[in-house]
């Protein structure tokens, strides 16, 4: 893919994942209401992203993080391989930690919250279609540190009379203990941007079982579970009627 | 007396009166007034040996009211009366001075010459001995007497068998009755605490014992003795949950060392202990003890799926007779019953906790999935039309309708986090959130707090550490200090450095100066308030300052800074730290 040489004349070319179709009409209208960028097309879920994307290889492809039938964080990995030009944004209506680790995970470029002020959200496209990453490499270093840190004793006295302090130091276990060598090796290559593929040929495995192990991860770091509990709710008829695409 | 004819009568007589009643103490009655009637004697008593081989009970017959009253106390168990429970063997003495081992009566005591002895076995044991004094015709005791006392003896074994067989079976009833009771209890729900106190009253009423009390660990501890660590569960501290019986009102909440007592022995050792407490000092059963039943005792674990829970214990006043086999057992059966109870109210528990858990996940996710993605939507959406409006009053007041639906989709954001995090001591968020609702809980009024950035990622617990100190110190003073009606505070984390800010609309900042900022630090004892220099007392301000100062020192230690501003309005409390001074 070519990068456009003048982003005035060239608009940047934007690809929509989020499974709430209100939300990519907004989209749409705040990126389309600017010269420099244009819509090349939208998706509900995963499955149908993973589909397009590769077809209209857009410049950036902003991804919701968490998807009826997936993760942004799936798709963006996936998307490194198969449209190695594209870009990829995390979109993500939770807290900024949250947001950062989703973007690391998947390897993009950055994240936006689902927020009006505070990063722009088109020169973030922008910025990231010129080959920029708005991810601050001291941030993942903390990222990593807090992922690996373990977690509980001193954190402790920073709250007052937990009564659930028992309950803390197990999940504090939980947390830290069960990375294996092997994941931590893999979390480390994916925080230095490796794709999958990259990761398999560095560790001499195959690229299915690398997603595999980055699946694990996420559900071991606790990122799967609230996914889960929307996949629950999707498959269970209790989602919002502007849910597309159903699994 | 009549012919031997009349006396075989007379016995057979005694025999039908004695086993044609069951309760225990009217057996005993009637075998003395039986054993008095066939021996012809003017005096007959029954002494029930006790387990110290004294005498623990003396039914006697004969004897005026104001006698027994002028000689004051019954006989003990010595002298002659003592002979025979040393050796259980009938003795007829012509008179009781004669004998050797006689100690003589008190005074008071009517005199006594011919005496008959004969010992009472009950399934095996002696149970005591039928004592006969002074015949009525003024004779000697003959060996026909004896023969018919020892007769009698025989018949009163077994009536006195049947009637404590009796006992056992209606006292197995009364508890096969209150464990079915308590049983119903158990299932139904929201009787709470008082399951225990049912299960209590049982015991104490079934073990016939005068103090019941339920003991648990203490809840700071309680961890640690599921563990099984010996040490560590020796060192636990007990206390009392619930309590009936005497004393009971003050022995709630007593707590004591587990290590020594009865109790902690018994859920260590995961058996029903007995004991018999040396006095009211005595560690093993201080609780009790100081309630007032000092005497036997026993600790039954209270076994729970997850460790020992706890321990029943059931005392009785010093001098009572000791538990037996069949109060052991039944306390262990309702120790169970207990054991169940707390099990079956920490499963509700349980269960509330989830039905909370999942409609608060419902919520969050009602939120995030309608609310934020929509309001966000609706942002983008006039954010795009305020890019194309060219009139300067409409593109303002678009501008602070996508402010206001930012301002919203954060707060909402909060909340989603509220609902779906359990409060956690390994999320700097969740320990935030904590420590600003602990600290403004005085104030009456919701604060409101503002995270930016990658808080939880930013601040690892060293700041943490910093960061909530910071914020307990400048709400503190708010409370303390200014009567104000909004409080917000802000803490933005970048890769850089971290700033808190606490905002108040405290009444304080009426004193400030017209430019309104003070700086803290430099050296300098803080800025003095012109409201002091006028020789008032000190100002809330200038406390507030002084507050301030230590703060400071954490700031620079971390390469930033602490200023306490006061505007028109307001008072700013900023702190900053860099994440690598």
């Amino acid at each position: 893919m070519d990068r456009p040489a003048d982003p005035v004349t060239t608009p940047v070319t934007v690809f929509l994942l989020d499974d709430h179709e209100i939300v990519r009409r907004g989209l749409v209208d705040l990126l389309e209401s600017h010269d420099g960028f244009r819509v090349v097309g939208e998706a509900g879920t995963a499955a149908e992203a993973l589909r397009r994307i590769p077809t209209l290889a857009p410049q950036v492809a902003l991804l919701d993080a968490r998807l009826p039938d997936g993760s942004g964080i799936d798709v963006c990995r996936d998307v490194q391989v198969s449209s190695p030009g594209t870009r990829c944004l995390i979109l993500t209506s939770y807290d900024d930690d949250d947001a950062l680790f989703a973007a690391v995970m998947a390897g993009a470029s950055g994240y936006l919250l689902k927020q009006i002020r505070g990063t722009s959200l088109t020169e973030a496209v922008a910025h990231v279609a010129a080959g920029h990453s708005l991810i601050d490499p001291a941030l993942v270093e903390r990222l990593l540190e807090r992922i690996r840190r373990p977690l509980g004793a001193d954190t402790a006295d920073g709250g007052r009379g937990h009564a659930s302090g028992r309950a803390g130091s197990a999940q504090a276990g939980s947390r830290t203990g069960t990375l294996t060598d092997r994941e931590q090796e893999i979390l480390t290559l994916i925080a230095e941007g490796l794709t999958n593929r990259q990761i398999g040929e560095r560790l001499h495995l195959a690229e299915k079982t690398v997603k595999n192990y980055v699946s694990g991860l996420l559900a071991k770091l606790g990122f799967e579970r609230r996914t889960q509990a929307a996949v629950y709710g999707a498959q269970h008829g209790t989602e919002p009627a502007d849910h597309h695409g159903r699994p | 007396m009549g012919s031997a004819e009349d006396r075989l009568r007379g016995l057979l007589a005694a025999n039908r009166s004695v086993v044609s009643e069951l309760a225990l103490p009217a057996v005993l009655r009637r075998i003395v007034e039986a054993a008095r009637t066939v021996a012809g004697a003017r005096y007959a008593a029954l002494g029930v040996i006790g387990i110290d081989g004294r005498l623990e009970q003396f039914i006697h017959s004969g004897m005026d009211a104001e006698v027994v009253e002028l000689i004051g106390h019954l006989p003990t168990g010595r002298g002659v009366l003592g002979a025979l429970i040393e050796e259980p063997e009938p003795i007829r003495l012509h008179a009781i001075s004669d004998d050797p081992r006689s100690v003589g009566f008190p005074a008071g005591h009517p005199p006594m010459q011919g005496f008959l002895g004969v010992p009472v076995r009950s399934r095996g044991e002696v149970f005591g001995n039928l004592y006969l004094a002074e015949r009525v015709d003024g004779s000697d005791f003959s060996p026909d007497d004896e023969d018919l006392v020892v007769a009698l003896a025989a018949s009163a074994g077994v009536a006195i068998e049947n009637a404590r067989l009796y006992e056992e079976s209606r006292r197995r009833q009364e508890w096969l009755r209150a464990s079915a009771e308590i049983s119903r209890d158990l299932l139904r729900p929201g009787l709470g605490e008082q399951v225990l106190v049912r299960i209590a009253d049982a015991v104490l009423r079934l073990a016939d014992a005068d103090v019941v009390t339920l003991d648990f660990p203490d809840r700071e501890t309680d961890a640690v003795l599921a563990d099984a660590d010996e040490p560590l569960a020796y060192a636990v501290r007990l206390v009392v949950g619930v309590a009936r019986g005497v004393g009971a009102d003050g022995l709630v909440g007593t707590a004591y060392r587990s290590g020594p007592s009865l109790a902690g022995t018994a859920m260590r050792e995961r058996r029903v202990v007995l004991a018999e407490a040396s006095g009211p000092a005595d560690a093993t059963l201080a609780s009790v003890a100081e309630a007032g039943a000092g005497g036997p005792a026993m600790a039954c674990p209270l076994v729970g799926e997850a460790g020992v829970r706890g321990a029943v214990v059931v005392a009785r006043r010093a001098g009572s007779r000791p538990f037996t086999p069949t109060d052991v057992e039944m306390a262990e059966q309702l120790a169970t019953h207990a054991a169940l109870a707390l099990e079956l109210a920490d499963g509700r528990a349980d269960e509330e906790r989830i039905a909370v858990l999942e409609d608060r996940h419902r919520i969050a996710r009602d939120l995030h999935d309608h609310v934020i993605q929509r309001i966000f939507a609706t942002a983008l959406s006039l954010e795009a039309v305020t890019a194309r409006a060219t009139d300067a009053t409409l593109r303002g007041a678009l501008d602070r309708a996508v402010e206001d639906l930012d301002e919203t989709i954060r707060r909402i954001r909060a909340s989603i986090f509220e609902l779906q995090e359990p409060p956690s001591s390994l999320d700097a968020r969740a320990v935030l959130l904590e420590v600003v609702a602990a600290a403004t809980a005085g104030l009456g009024l919701e604060p409101t707090l503002s995270l930016e950035g990658p808080v939880a990622t930013v601040i690892d617990p060293v700041l943490l550490h910093d960061v909530t100190a910071v914020l307990r110190e400048g709400l503190t003073n708010v409370v303390k200090h200014a009567r104000c009606s909004a409080v917000s505070v802000r803490v933005a984390a970048t890769s850089e450095d971290v700033t808190v800010e606490v905002t108040d609309d405290g009444p304080a900042t009426r004193a400030a100066g017209p430019d309104g900022t003070r700086r803290q630090g430099s050296g300098t004892p803080g800025v003095r308030d012109p409201a002091d220099a006028t020789g008032r007392t000190t100002h809330p301000l200038e406390r507030r300052h002084r507050g301030v100062a230590n703060l400071t020192t954490r700031a620079r230690d971390r390469g930033g800074d602490c200023t306490l501003t006061t505007h028109e309005r307001e008072t700013v409390l900023r702190w900053t730290a860099l994440l690598t001074p």
